[in-house]
């Protein structure tokens, strides 16, 4: 979030084009928390080695301690600092995340701006693809493509990006059909601009606006995605400190240490949270509607 | 109409067959030899034999996709690498447990969606409201398996009023069993779908009230409890059919994570442990059965919807 | 002005669209959006396309730049046959196009500088630094102070967007812009100052104007030939003074029947047209213009007229009666 544009824009007249939508975004209701959140998660995420008190994957004291004032979180079953390891799997986390959402942009992107704009046969056949991986629910996508690579971060990663990529494909599709009509459009045309300098500087940079609400959607249901996946044993595998493994080992150790299986999911929860606020956020700022959620499947 | 539903049942055709291609070659994708995906590793040389000669691994590769596919067609799936039963008898015994169970969290999330949407389109401004925005954010940011966990402490494991493993209880069998059993796993699902459907119904409610029917309604003196439920609910409620219909195709085997947590035997469960024991004929013919009737359920909602609602027209 | 060679010639362009329907797309019929379209574009000089709305004059122009494929017709640029192995690039270099809505046809992300770079930048010509230089001129030429040129399209008023849209069009020096529309989006005041614009740069770089427009009086501003379209074909076409002030077709004559005159001492009758503009799905057989002809015969249920000239000034009137047509006692 460039949260800077609105203090510094020129006294004479604001650039309303650009300007108009940060600061809206800033006067929506969710948008400036969801980013102050994710702000700090981003911090904790780069700063991991700095604020983990202990080791993540080493015994810091006795087995399934209750928090206090050494471990915050208290400690799992092999004696290692939850608190520490929380912050780890943030970074885990939002690797998964960035990764899998940068995958799905920048593959559909292109395939959807390319369909919507040559159309024919091409649209057709993408079209059909994207049927297809929409037909299976994104968390059982992940899972099949996990069963066939293997597990692990990467893996994880990939299938969770692959999963998400037809929803850009749709949307950039859409989008570019509303634009291909545009004047502008017609005018690069008209300027004798090739089809792919077409694609590449006119239409995509206009329809970055909902692409970057579909990113951050993405991001929210790869990290939900990530962690359910780990918590049945197929994302990342241990002892990696990921949230969904760590609530998945919790649940042998509920009456001991119930906060073990408390504040890892709150964590988790907070950052769909905070994700899905930055989203709707930009929604209003940006005047879309696109509920892009119910499609990506991000149901646990 | 006719037409329309024609239309789109030729549309299947390409999409189906690229389910089947991406489905069928799943076995080829593994890193190892074929035979082997199919029957696991440890499996008899008789029986890898048998596997080879039903992949047909001596004939060209698009002749193996034919072999397969004309056995899929009629069901023939194989057995499974696990336990040697037919994949097709496995399935069909976990679709009725997944059916049932959607339908017990799409009634809770409808009976905890409907009046939720309603409060936040009526009063946009109250604190109520304010709260309800809270509530469904945090529906469809926990996760439901986590809403499990903490499910099976409240009232499984500390209150014990409903049992942490939930077994598939037919409702026509025993009605009482089936709602102990299915409760909890339809909660964690109705409370996630409680937040998508409520923000549905609160912006598509909003809508119509904004309409000129309902300006028109109010002028002419009509009383606000049936301005709202004559007038303007019922049309905000048709689009909601869609995203309920939506919702019933992501409940076949997107519910992999709460059936697991619940040990509920729907077909998510049986493609999980498909997953993990790498009985890949399983995984075959359940991604096939999804897409299928993803796409069935997707065509009913639209023509349902087009039934519904006179103003909809199918093209 | 006597220039010796047309610069854009125009022979019997015709614009079909098929009309499909059903499962297997089978082809119902076709809309004849232009139907046989001739005319001849002098060096400097403009040539005023005017018709209703549907009457096939953007898609004419269109389609005489090959911006969209026409059905069939030949089309010369200082005489070289442009067809559709031509390219648009190469065309793009001697026939540029302003479009209507200002707005919408300038790309919103781009400043306006950047925007007036476009067809350099497309074209390769010179590196960014000498590109944005030469938009700074380009938009100074057109009466944008340098100071302007950061800002992006919607900070600027209709009258300056279009302004921007036609630096841009000037940018890689054209033979030919095709002008579409390009002052109806626009207030009339602000429509004066870019006419008069228009007239300064046709002045100073002998461009030629292809000028579509659906607003007699706006071309009688402009242009020094005029042709009148109805329903995909040219009913009229001749000098300026010729149609404006005898005009010989019915059609032309209740146009210009409803264009006001800044003189109360003139009276006129009004001709007022009934009906719309027909389907051009199926024209009729004869004349396209009988169904709302006051004047219609037999013979225009018949045979459709030809265009053809009617007087020693090359005036060409598509009229079975375009010589009784004369008005008589009014001229103007």
């Amino acid at each position: 979030m460039t949260t800077t544009d609105t203090a510094v824009a020129p006294p004479t007249q604001p650039r309303v084009a650009r300007a108009g939508v940060v600061g809206k975004f800033l006067r929506s209701t969710t948008g400036p928390i969801g980013a102050g959140v994710m702000g700090i998660l981003l911090l904790v995420a780069l700063g991991a080695d700095l604020i983990a008190p202990y080791d993540p994957l080493a015994r810091a004291g006795a087995a399934l301690q209750q928090p206090g004032g050494e471990f915050w979180f208290g400690t799992d079953e092999l004696g290692r600092d939850i608190f520490s390891r929380v912050v780890h799997g943030t970074r885990l986390s939002l690797q998964t995340a960035v990764g899998a959402a940068a995958f799905a942009g920048v593959v559909g992107l292109p395939l959807g701006v390319l369909a919507g704009y040559v159309g024919g046969a091409t649209d057709a056949i993408l079209m059909r693809i994207t049927d297809f991986v929409l037909a299976v629910p994104g968390i059982l996508f992940a899972l099949v493509v996990v069963a066939v690579l293997g597990s692990g971060v990467w893996n994880l990663t990939l299938a969770i990006g692959i999963g998400a990529t037809p929803t850009f494909i749709r949307l950039a599709r859409a989008s570019t059909l509303s634009l291909r009509e545009q004047e502008y459009v017609l005018a690069a045309r008209s300027m004798g601009a090739s089809p792919f300098d077409i694609m590449a500087r006119t239409i995509t940079p206009n329809i970055m606006g909902p692409i970057i609400v579909q990113i951050i959607v993405t991001a929210s249901v790869a990290i939900l995605v990530a962690a359910a996946l780990s918590f049945v044993g197929l994302g990342t595998p241990p002892p990696a400190p990921s949230w969904g493994g760590m609530l998945q080992s919790s649940r042998a150790y509920l009456f001991q240490q119930v906060w073990y299986a408390v504040l890892p999911g709150v964590v988790l929860a907070v950052t769909i949270a905070a994700l899905d606020a930055i989203g709707r956020g930009m929604q209003v700022a940006l005047g879309t509607r696109t509920a892009g959620r119910a499609k990506v499947g991000g149901m646990g | 109409m006719v037409s329309y539903v024609v239309r789109r049942l030729l549309q299947f055709i390409p999409v189906l067959f690229l389910a089947s291609i991406a489905v069928w070659a799943i076995i080829y994708a593994v890193p190892g030899s074929p035979a082997t995906a199919l029957v696991g590793t440890d499996a008899t040389p008789e029986a890898l034999a048998a596997a080879e000669e039903r992949l047909g691994l001596d004939k060209p590769v698009p002749l193996q996709y034919l072999q397969w596919v004309s056995g899929a067609v009629v069901g023939d799936f194989g057995d499974s690498a696990i336990n040697g039963a037919p994949v097709l008898g496995q399935l069909a015994e976990r679709i009725p447990a997944s059916l049932q169970l959607a339908l017990f969290s799409l009634t809770i999330g409808l009976l905890l969606a409907l009046p939720l949407g309603i409060v936040s389109a009526l009063k946009p401004r109250s604190v109520l409201t304010k709260v309800i925005n809270v509530y469904q954010a945090a529906a469809l940011a926990i996760p439901t398996f986590w809403v499990g966990i903490l499910l099976i402490i409240g009232l499984a494991v500390k209150r014990n009023v409903f049992p942490s493993v939930s077994n598939f209880v037919p409702l026509w069998v025993d009605p009482v069993g089936a709602f102990r059993n299915t409760f909890l796993p339809a909660l964690c699902l109705g409370i996630y779908i409680s937040g998508i459907i409520a923000r549905f119904v609160s912006a598509s409610l909003k809508d119509s009230l904004a309409q000129d029917y309902v300006r028109t309604a109010r002028a002419k003196g009509v009383p606000e409890g049936a301005v709202i439920s004559k007038h303007a609910l019922r049309n905000a409620l048709l689009p909601t059919v869609t995203v309920v219909g939506l919702q019933i195709g992501e409940f076949l085997g997107g519910t992999v994570v709460t059936e697991v947590v619940f040990s509920y035997p729907g077909l998510g469960r049986l493609i999980y442990t498909a997953v993990t024991g790498r009985d890949y004929p399983i995984i075959q013919a359940a991604v096939l059965f999804i897409v299928i009737a993803f796409l069935l359920i997707n065509l009913i909602v639209d023509v349902l919807y087009a039934l519904l609602d006179p103003r909809v027209r199918l093209e | 002005m006597a220039e010796s060679s047309p610069v854009l010639e125009v022979d019997n362009l015709v614009k079909h669209y098929p009309i499909r329907k059903g499962v297997f797309g089978r082809e119902v019929g076709r809309v004849h959006a232009v139907d046989g379209v001739s005319f001849t574009l002098w060096p400097g000089r403009s040539l005023g396309l005017v018709g209703e709305s549907g009457s096939g004059k953007t898609t004419a122009g269109r389609a005489a730049m090959r911006l969209i494929e026409p059905t069939s017709g030949d089309v010369r640029i200082a005489g070289e046959p442009v067809t559709a192995a031509t390219g648009r690039r190469t065309l793009a270099r001697r026939i540029a196009m302003v479009f209507q809505d200002p707005m919408g046809s300038l790309n919103p992300r781009l400043s306006a500088a950047a925007n007036v770079a476009e067809p350099l930048r497309i074209h390769r010509i010179g590196d960014p630094r000498s590109r944005r230089q030469r938009a700074v001129e380009l938009l100074e030429q057109v009466g944008l102070r340098a100071d302007l040129a950061e800002r992006v399209p919607a900070e600027f008023s209709g009258g300056q967007r279009q302004r921007i849209g036609i630096a841009r069009a000037l940018a890689l020096s054209p033979q030919v812009i095709v002008l579409d529309e390009p002052v109806s989006a626009l207030d009339v005041s602000v429509q004066a100052q870019v006419l008069n614009l228009l007239g300064r740069l046709q002045e100073e770089l002998g461009v030629a104007f292809l000028f579509i427009s659906h607003d007699l009086s706006v071309v009688r501003h402009v242009c020094d030939q005029v042709a009148v379209m109805y329903l995909g074909t040219i009913v009229e076409i001749g000098s300026r003074e010729q149609i404006y002030q005898d005009p010989r077709h019915p059609y032309t004559q209740a146009l210009l029947s409803a264009v006001p005159i800044p003189d109360p001492t003139v009276e006129r009758e009004r001709i007022i047209l009934g009906g719309d503009l027909p389907n051009p799905v199926d024209p009729p057989a004869g004349c396209r213009f009988q169904g709302r002809c006051p004047k219609v015969q037999q013979v225009c249920i018949d045979t459709n007229p030809e265009l053809v000239v009617r007087s020693a000034g090359g005036q060409a009137v598509a009229c079975h009666f375009a010589d009784d047509n004369a008005v008589e006692g009014e001229s103007r």
